[in-house]
């Protein structure tokens, strides 16, 4: 799983049916101090996040491993928001 | 499977039903033969009972999703071993 920060958001009014009501949302990886990297991703939110927050995402064909994303168009997806992370000193 | 060791772990109240009671850690990928940290951390759902400065196996991808019984777990990176000790020659 990735771990990222919500930095946006996608609209798109035009878009594959299956993709009808799902939340799109920008999220860039950052390092484990916190720190935004270069790669992002569009992945579609499940939990209820909004921009600023940390979350994981999931990626490839195990994205669609949830009642929301089953046989849709998604190989992306925000599964759960980051409280706080605990690294070793 | 993939060689790693647990350098962290993450707190998530807000996740997916299918990630609820599951540890989630933050493991460093090692070299199995310098035993040198190799690429980027990940973050991995716990399939095993594995702990801080633990070494383990992990797999990626889709055969992540298959560590755990219940076929709603979006997980891209499970732990799915504690390694003891590895043996090379060559």
């Amino acid at each position: 799983m990735i771990l990222g920060q919500v930095v946006g958001n996608v609209v798109a009014t035009q878009k594959n049916e299956k993709l009808i009501g799902k939340k799109l949302l920008i999220v860039k990886a950052i390092d484990l101090k916190g720190k935004l990297m270069e790669p992002f991703v569009v992945a579609v939110d499940i939990v209820g996040v909004g921009i600023g927050e940390k979350v994981l995402v999931v990626n490839g064909s195990s994205a669609r491993q949830t009642d929301e994303t089953k046989d849709r168009t998604i190989d992306s997806v925000i599964v759960a928001k980051v409280d706080s992370i605990q690294v070793e000193a | 499977m993939y060689y790693a060791r647990v350098i962290g772990n993450i707190v998530s109240t807000i996740k997916y039903k299918g990630l609820k009671g599951k540890k989630i850690q933050v493991i460093q990928p090692v070299d199995m033969k310098t035993g040198k940290d190799s690429g980027s951390f990940l973050v991995a759902l716990d399939a095993t009972s594995s702990g801080m400065g633990d070494m383990i196996g992990y797999e990626d991808g889709a055969e992540a999703t298959w560590a755990f019984e219940e076929d709603d777990v979006p997980v891209d990176a499970s732990i799915v071993a504690i390694i003891d000790k590895i043996n090379i020659t060559g």
